[in-house]
């Protein structure tokens, strides 16, 4: 009798299925992703003059050039400042336990899951002339200062929401670091500070350029900020870009600019990029770990919470400015009603906008948590180079700047008739939320132990009873996490969404941009409020549901 | 659950081959086993027993070579059809089911058309078998580590295998309750009648547990026999190392004679001239105090002069460590502590002619 088994035909086998796994998500990015973001680069090269062309004209602009480095500036500004206010608090979440621990994690979770254009539109009535800011400093016997339409403004409103994208990868990268060599230090005869820089410090730098490069990245292309905030005199980049095809029409410059743009991002990704995994930081596993932790000194203490009240209060001001009388946001405000409330649920475009936010979100949530299932479940069975490739490719829409995808998307679905239709959302959103998805998926896929899959198979089951009886259920929660990140990702969405939104389609975040840039209505209050406190019922519920797992 | 109620399976290993990348792990390996039998596979990590064990269970491809059960080639039926239970190194009990569940679990997926009422009996039966009963709704993470062995245990054997695989399965164990674990496999091993090739590197389980046992050594298998046969005629070095203490001498055999500047040694017959090399378990040589003094013994005797080094204390009986006038280490066992014998004294030790083994000369 000859041997039936050839090597070729089991690896064969492996291979068709890996293929086969990983088509989905390849041909989607591919042909929504990388196709339209090579368009981008083929619009700025279409100048008649000569492909360069409009990158000269982009370099010979004083105002472009003062554009970019002020955008550059700035990112780097919010970066360092980020880090600056993050790395206590991230210190501190691996230096307690129990309770405290659970606050710490809490405010960062709930900050992040806070709607952007919640924090936003907070950010405006904090900032605005006569705000509470100005109230304050002129009560405190200063002149009147207005942060909106300044620089400043716009940085310190950026520090704050991109604080928990700096502190989770912190946290990820400072709580794997043994407690013990501090104290080996401390034996070897080190002081508290010599050991901090010496011992903890370096240790920390995987999450210290992690954290950085992430918010970097999504400073340079941050548009709301800008456009909400910042003011035409001290115009940045993106929002340069939005008024170049919006106002302007200015395809070719409005696509030069952004592939300048993206060559930053690239410049400043691509050297760390293999030496630290740096999406695979984003989202940080939190573990509540037992025992004591030594009491910290009253100085961190102290900063920790300024950091906490940073990242939690300044949206809590949209709670009162949703009940006023009057169609204003003059604070306090006067008279009380919950007219705008109604509004929300009665005015179509409120409501209309929202179901349509809901229904585009649990598409997304399906469309890219299957993909992701499917892609992580391949890269299992490939080669080492191959999973480094196909995990870049799926994180790529993480490192490149919002605005970027934003008008290649743009320009792609126009030509495809998909922009203002349910299904061009859709796709954009699953683009912007493959990378959230797939890092909790892949990470617990991992970790997963292959012996399950034996043992079922020694037991009699099917590969397909296998995976839905074993790997679904103990891979639960990763991808409970995952889906979780895939519907905020599209829920929040708001930059590609304005480019592609029509008039009969709008998400609840492009109904409230356009409500705080054109009227004073506080319905956008009342939707805030909801909105917060869904979000805080939310992230502690998760929280209570996930500590009782622990145990 | 009568005695013997199954039969096991015979399995024959064919030319079997596996390699990683450019790395050979398994050459070549032949292997008949007898249905019933109790088969451990004994060797250092990395010797290509778990491969074997992982190949027969159809959780990796062979690249060449056959694998028959009872006659029936099992190289192009998948893990999940091949019928083989499998106890895993760490357990493997799914964490998100019950006990029951677990051991329910290949009752569902073999038998779909089995009533739940009987699925339910029979988990009960395997229960009792292993001594687990009141255990059946805890989780496995609420489990000590000898009781998810019994549950890992139960479910391998809940669908009634003709062939269950162990891969290491008392590793994680402390000592007493691996023994007792080895007493209760002795059991279940008589009660089922299975076939179980049984995969350790403890020479002391193999020694317990095993019909048969196959030493493996570097992807090949170097030596199959009983327990006895292993322990008592090592054909190799290798074997003899890895199965107990021995003591080697190297030597040359000259017109009978086996000679080695170590000691004195008694005739060999039956072995052409040549190099050779001669063994002796510890437990089978004699400490005398003093010189050797070569009058006094028989011809057949095998005398080798010593230097103590160290007497040691090993509860049932005294080990002797020594040396050899040309530096070589030897060691005796002995049941008796003789005072006289202290670190630095001189002695002798001394086996009669029965109890060396020639081993075949290996070029390494």
């Amino acid at each position: 009798m000859q041997a039936l088994y050839t090597p070729s035909s089991a690896g064969r086998r492996k291979a068709v299925t890996a293929v086969l796994l990983l088509l989905p998500v390849f041909l989607f990015l591919v042909l929504f992703f990388v196709w339209p973001v090579l368009g981008v680069l083929g619009d700025s090269l279409s100048n008649e003059a000569g492909p360069l062309k409009e990158y000269a004209n982009f370099f010979a602009s004083g105002t472009y050039l003062q554009i970019l480095a002020r955008t550059i500036g700035s990112a780097l500004l919010v970066t360092f400042l980020c880090v600056l206010v993050g790395y206590p608090y991230a210190y501190l979440m691996t230096r307690t336990r129990g309770r405290m621990l659970q606050v710490l994690t809490g405010i960062v979770l709930i900050s992040f899951f806070t709607s952007v254009m919640v924090r936003s539109f907070a950010w405006i009535i904090l900032m605005q002339r006569n705000g509470i800011i100005d109230r304050l400093w002129q009560a405190m016997g200063f002149e009147s200062i207005v942060l909106r339409g300044t620089i400043l403004g716009v940085v310190i409103a950026m520090v704050q929401i991109m604080l928990p994208f700096m502190i989770f990868p912190l946290y990820s990268a400072m709580v794997g670091i043994d407690d013990r060599l501090e104290r080996a230090s401390a034996s070897l005869g080190a002081k508290k500070w010599t050991t901090f820089w010496r011992i903890y410090f370096p240790l920390s730098v995987p999450g210290v350029v992690a954290g950085s490069v992430i918010v970097f990245v999504t400073s340079l292309g941050f548009y709301i900020i800008p456009g909400l905030i910042g003011s035409p005199s001290s115009q940045l980049l993106s929002h340069l870009i939005y008024s170049l095809i919006n106002t302007v029409l200015n395809i070719p410059m409005a696509s030069t600019a952004s592939v300048v743009m993206l060559l930053v991002a690239l410049a400043v990704v691509l050297p760390v990029m293999w030496r630290f995994d740096v999406s695979g930081n984003v989202v940080a596993r939190f573990t509540v770990a037992e025992g004591g932790a030594p009491r910290q000194s009253l100085l961190l203490r102290s900063w920790a919470w300024l950091v906490g009240a940073l990242l939690l209060l300044p949206a809590l001001v949209v709670i009162p400015i949703s009940f006023p009388e009057n169609r204003s946001f003059v604070f306090p405000p006067t008279g009380f009603s919950i007219k705008w409330y109604q509004n929300f649920f009665t005015n179509p475009e409120w409501w209309g906008s929202f179901v349509n936010s809901m229904r585009i979100s649990v598409m997304v949530t399906i469309a890219a948590t299957v993909l992701s299932v499917f892609a992580a479940l391949a890269l299992r069975k490939v080669s080492a180079r191959t999973r480094t490739v196909v995990r870049a490719l799926i994180l790529t829409p993480r490192i490149v700047p919002g605005i970027i995808i934003a008008i290649a998307v743009y320009g792609q679905f126009m030509a495809w008739r998909f922009s203002g239709s349910t299904l061009g959302f859709v796709i954009a959103h699953t683009i912007m939320a493959l990378p959230f998805a797939f890092i909790p998926i892949a990470a617990t896929l991992e970790q997963f132990d292959k012996r399950f899959e034996d043992a079922s198979a020694s037991l009699g089951a099917s590969k397909l009873t296998t995976f839905f009886r074993i790997v679904l259920p103990l891979i639960r929660t990763g991808l409970l996490t995952g889906a979780l990140f895939a519907f905020v990702i599209s829920f929040d969405e708001v930059i590609v969404s304005l480019f592609i939104s029509g008039p009969t389609l709008r998400t609840l975040p492009v109904q409230m941009y356009r409500s705080i840039a054109s009227d004073i209505d506080p319905t956008i209050a009342a939707a805030s409020t909801m909105l917060l406190l869904l979000t805080t019922c939310l992230v502690i519920a998760s929280m209570i549901f996930t500590n009782k797992k622990v145990r | 659950m009568s005695p013997s109620s199954q039969t096991g399976a015979a399995i024959r290993l064919r030319g079997l081959g596996k390699s990683y990348k450019s790395i050979q792990v398994l050459h070549n390996v032949n292997l008949d086993i007898l249905p019933g039998e109790f088969v451990t596979l004994l060797g250092p990590s990395g010797s290509g027993k778990t491969t074997t064990l992982n190949l027969i269970a159809g959780f990796l491809d062979p690249d060449h070579g056959e694998i028959l059960l009872d006659d029936k080639d099992l190289t192009a039926i998948p893990a999940y059809k091949r019928g083989i239970g499998v106890v895993f190194q760490n357990y493997a009990l799914f964490p998100h089911m019950s006990v029951a569940a677990n051991i329910a679990y290949p009752l569902e997926q073999r038998k779909p058309s089995m009533a739940r009422d009987a699925i339910m009996t029979r988990v009960d039966q395997v229960l009792k078998l292993v001594h687990m009963s009141e255990y059946a709704d805890r989780r496995p993470d609420q489990l000590s580590g000898g009781q998810q062995q019994r549950v890992a245990l139960a479910r391998a054997v809940v669908f009634e295998p003709k062939l269950l695989l162990l891969d290491e399965p008392l590793g994680a164990l402390d000592k007493r309750l691996r023994e007792s674990l080895q007493m209760e496999l002795r059991r279940i091993h008589r009660e089922l009648g299975v076939t179980i090739i049984f995969v350790t590197h403890d020479q002391d389980e193999a020694l317990t547990l095993s019909d048969r046992i196959v030493v493996f050594r570097q992807g090949a298998i170097e030596q199959i026999g009983t327990p006895e046969e292993l322990y008592g005629h090592p054909r190799t070095e290798f074997a003899a190392t890895f199965l107990g203490d021995s003591n080697i001498f190297d030597g040359t055999l000259a017109q009978g004679r086996f000679v080695c500047t170590d000691g004195h040694f008694s005739p060999l017959s039956g072995q052409p001239d040549g190099p050779l090399k001669l063994m002796v378990r510890p437990e089978n040589v004699t400490v005398l105090p003093g010189p050797c003094n070569l009058d006094a013994m028989s011809a057949d005797s095998n005398v080798v002069p010593v230097t103590v080094e160290d007497v040691v204390f090993a509860g049932a009986t005294v080990r002797i460590d020594a040396v050899t006038a040309s530096g070589l280490k030897v060691t005796a066992r002995s049941s008796k502590l003789d005072r006289s014998l202290t670190e630095g004294s001189t002695a002798c030790f001394v086996w009669s002619a029965d109890a060396s083994r020639i081993i075949a000369c290996t070029t390494a």
